[in-house]
């Protein structure tokens, strides 16, 4: 989006949206997930003829041996002629494809763009699909010293405990939030959750335990966008809108970054976001923050600015991933972040015709903890 | 003339140790393969660690010797390491212990074999390659991580460690080195096939035809083609398979415990294979004083003992402190049992 | 297996050498091309001392492939003493207990094999408590 939009009508605008369970589709091959979940977003849309699919993906060309998945998914969506390729960023994936549909629909050069995150992630077996997520780590100087994206989070947590002279229990509030929200998530692979059960659980790294990560699960979701342009007026208003859209990055390697705890990309995509839309992190009336790891969520409020320094494990007062999030909603990686903005979009409007009040989301979805983070401002 | 004498004389510059964290009791063995009243022929033994083997070891025992002698590695013109638990069938420990602490691409590398006496062996080439004038410098090791197969008796003492030494000129030397005698026979007392993973021995042929009579012959001969005889050192080593058989020949020999006792390893480490009498001359090096003189014999199955007699300068008292001691890597101890013990040495079949 | 990639990073892993930009003078590890100080072109090869304390660190229970021999095995982010933060494996802990501020230092280590046991062995830096 450009900063300076002189035409409030080039504003992207979500025409329909479909998520699918996520969980374990074992009969399920990603074709089958990525096409069904095109074809059901479309038909939410009313069934406009898109001019391109962009998926978010992050593993297909490993678990499903599978590359070109915009040729082998959109075909099968009976789409054949439309242009579509992959957008990756690991757990940022599915955010980085809406962006793309965002920059494209408002520039004018598409019309309709199908946004679609998919992930197949029980292809294989657990261990093997565990490890291809350490893809988003440096092969060469981190993965070859036995480091896995658990321990990446362990090491970023066992800091931030060690600065502000907490312990783990603090880490509690944010999965227990998300846990129980995904109870209304009929999409969400629910985890049973008591506050006892996630005490009792084990040690995975170190001071994270096993409840502490979203569990990788396959899922796709898809999202219809066009610009407000091409909506005739008086629908236009029962429209969710992408008010702002920024992305950032930082070192990805833990050992290139000057802080550990203060996550620059999720401040800077953040800040961007909020600057593009013409709002304050005050306008925002809920988020939904990434938290493939507890302390994602934890350290992205903060950076964010929603919650201070060594406080962004108090969420209380904070409307926070309100469906579940990752660690509720169970985590395809790829798709998440499409997961998030459907998800988050269908719930802005369903709130908007119950009490008929307008709200503002802050969606965001990082990945690598803290390597990438890419936000959208949603409004209904 | 026996002996070995190089034309230039050859000095010791430089010294290092490395022993391995781990220790498992003896009498954890015999609680696992004999039951507890077996007598076992030392305290304990050291274990390498699961990411430690030959190589590893060199690069660490390498660095102390190169902090000690004061050099730079990419002086060293020959990178020699003696091990009969070459990490490779094929391919150099050398070279990749060379790359680890900076050697220069212009050297000689090479794995020397000959049991236990391998790291002796490349000590003896050494003085030939500096007392030749061939080069300045060498590094020459001896490092074991020994195999000894699973209930069997070896089981108790083959353990892990050795040392490396930088040989160079006199006039750096901490010790010079007075001179040299190789004695070899074909002796069969033990030995490993090609792909086997663990060494045969010949049980008590191992001991008067093996070891006694080589290091027996290979001393006697010294000694007598030098004209020296036991009271004229201050120290002396033998190759130490166990606590047992280096008393023996020391007392044979009339050496008394004060001349063998500070080289005395096995005891407390267990038999280091071509690490053994490395190891305890680094031992004896970190206590001498200059003036001293010391005696070692190596005996290396299959067989033969290589006896070299080295004098201590007072540049010893400089470097000592520049890497650490012996004692230092022996008092660092972890115990662990024997089924830790078995995982280490992959002796749990994973796959 | 993937020997010309091992092959191409044996002076980092074996012996961390890095880099000392010529412009401000600041110490690198690993080497890159740009210097994260100053922005401006790096080439020097520079040999860190191999001391540092433990930054952060972490104990993995369920290890990823290649590294089952060693699990349960600690991660440091250790902090050398010249600047950089460098991520790598603790050894040799026995019974010590890990803690931010503890002072190690390196050592080359097998770090696992290229593929399987038929592949090379792969060496490389890790960290222990001061001898």
């Amino acid at each position: 989006m450009t900063q300076n939009s002189s035409d409030q009508n080039d504003y992207p605008v979500l025409l329909g949206s479909a998520v699918l369970p996520i969980g374990e589709h074992w009969e399920t091959s990603i074709r089958d997930l990525g096409g069904r979940a095109i074809r059901l977003a479309l038909a939410d849309a009313g069934n406009p003829k898109p001019d391109a699919v962009y998926i978010g993906n992050a593993y297909a060309s490993v678990l499903s041996h599978q590359a070109n998945l915009g040729a082998l998914l959109t075909e099968y969506a009976g789409l054949e002629g439309v242009e579509s390729c992959t957008f990756e960023a690991a757990g940022a994936s599915g955010a980085a494809a809406f962006r793309a549909a965002c920059q494209a629909v408002q520039s004018g050069m598409i019309d309709v763009a199908v946004v679609l995150g998919v992930e197949k992630i029980t292809e294989c077996e657990d261990s093997q699909a565990a490890q291809i997520a350490n893809l988003e780590l440096n092969y060469e100087f981190e993965t070859s010293q036995g480091l896995t994206t658990v321990m990446q989070a362990a090491l970023i947590a066992q800091n931030y405990l060690h600065t502000y002279g907490l312990d783990r229990s603090v880490f509690k509030s944010v999965a227990v939030n998300s846990f129980l929200n995904a109870a209304g998530n009929p999409n969400a692979m629910i985890r049973s959750m008591t506050e006892a059960r996630y005490q009792a659980q084990g040690m995975l790294a170190d001071p994270l335990g096993v409840f502490d990560f979203a569990m990788l699960a396959d899922g796709a979701a898809a999202i219809v966008l066009t610009r407000a342009a091409l909506v005739p007026a008086e629908k236009r208003d029962g429209l969710i809108r992408v008010c702002g859209s920024a992305g950032a990055i930082a070192p990805l390697s833990l050992h290139d970054r000057p802080d550990l705890i203060h996550w620059s990309a999720a401040a800077q995509s953040a800040a961007s976001a909020l600057r593009r839309a013409g709002l304050r992190l005050a306008n925002i009336d809920l988020f939904e923050i990434w938290d493939g790891s507890v302390i994602d969520a934890v350290l992205a409020l903060e950076s964010i600015g929603v919650c201070k320094p060594g406080h962004g494990w108090q969420v209380d007062p904070v409307r926070l991933n309100l469906t579940g999030g990752c660690l509720g909603r169970g985590n395809p990686v790829g798709a998440s972040g499409v997961y998030q903005l459907a998800e988050i979009s269908t719930l802005l409007k369903k709130e908007k015709l119950e009490n008929g009040t307008p709200q503002k989301a802050l969606v965001q979805a990082i990945a690598g903890c803290g390597a990438t983070a890419i936000t959208h401002i949603l409004a209904s | 003339m026996k002996l070995l004498r190089p034309e230039k004389p050859v000095g010791i510059i430089g010294y290092g140790a490395y022993i391995p964290r781990y220790r498992i009791k003896a009498s954890e063995i015999a609680r696992v393969w004999h039951g507890s009243a077996e007598a076992t022929p030392i305290k304990e033994k050291s274990v390498p660690g699961p990411d430690e083997d030959t190589i590893t070891m060199s690069i660490e025992a390498a660095r102390n010797a190169l902090a000690r002698a004061g050099i730079p590695a990419n002086q060293l013109r020959a990178v020699w390491i003696g091990s009969e638990s070459h990490p490779y069938a094929v391919k150099p420990s050398g070279t990749i212990v060379a790359e680890a602490i900076g050697a220069d691409v212009s050297i000689s590398a090479a794995d020397f074999e000959f049991a236990c006496k391998a790291g002796t062996e490349a000590i003896v080439a050494g003085i030939g390659f500096v007392g030749s004038g061939m080069a300045p410098y060498v590094l020459a090791i001896g490092m074991d991580t020994a195999q000894g197969k699973p209930g069997d008796v070896l089981e108790y003492t083959a353990s892990a460690g050795g040392a490396a030494f930088v040989l160079g000129a006199t006039d750096e030397a901490l010790a010079t080195i007075d001179s040299v005698y190789s004695y070899v026979t074909d002796t069969p007392d033990f030995w490993r096939r090609q792909t086997e993973r663990y060494p045969e021995h010949s049980q008590r042929f191992t001991g008067e035809p093996a070891y006694f009579k080589h290091i027996g012959n290979s001393l006697q001969t010294y000694l007598d083609e030098t004209g020296t005889k036991a009271s004229d050192y201050n120290y002396v080593v033998f190759h130490q398979p166990n606590a047992k058989f280096p008393q023996k020949i020391a007392k044979e020999f009339g050496f008394t415990k004060e001349q063998y006792a500070a080289g005395l390893l096995s005891p407390q480490i267990g038999n280091t294979y071509s690490g053994a009498v490395m190891l305890g001359l680094s031992a004896i090096f970190d206590i001498a004083k200059p003036g001293d003189r010391i005696l070692a014999a190596s005996f290396g199955s299959g067989a033969g003992s290589d006896t070299f007699s080295m004098t201590i300068t007072d540049k010893i008292l400089s470097r000592r402190e520049k890497a650490p001691l012996t004692q230092t890597y022996i008092d660092r101890k972890t115990e662990i049992d024997y089924a830790m013990y078995a995982r280490f040495l992959n002796e749990i079949a994973l796959r | 297996m993937e020997t010309p990639r091992h092959w191409r990073l044996k002076k980092q892993r074996y012996a961390l050498i890095g880099e000392e930009c010529p412009h401000c003078s600041a110490k690198i590890f690993p080497p890159r091309d740009v210097c994260p100080e100053c922005g401006l072109e790096a080439k020097t090869a520079y040999q860190f001392s191999g001391k540092g304390e433990v930054f952060s660190y972490t104990t993995m229970n369920d290890a990823p492939a290649g590294f089952q021999d060693h699990t349960p095995y600690s991660i440091a982010l250790v902090k050398l003493e010249e600047g950089p933060i460098v991520t790598a494996q603790l050894t040799d802990l026995g019974d010590e207990k890990i803690r931010i501020g503890m002072p190690v230092e390196m050592v080359t280590r097998k770090l696992r094999n290229d593929g399987d046991e038929r592949g090379a062995i792969l060496y490389g830096y890790k960290f222990r408590p001061v001898l």
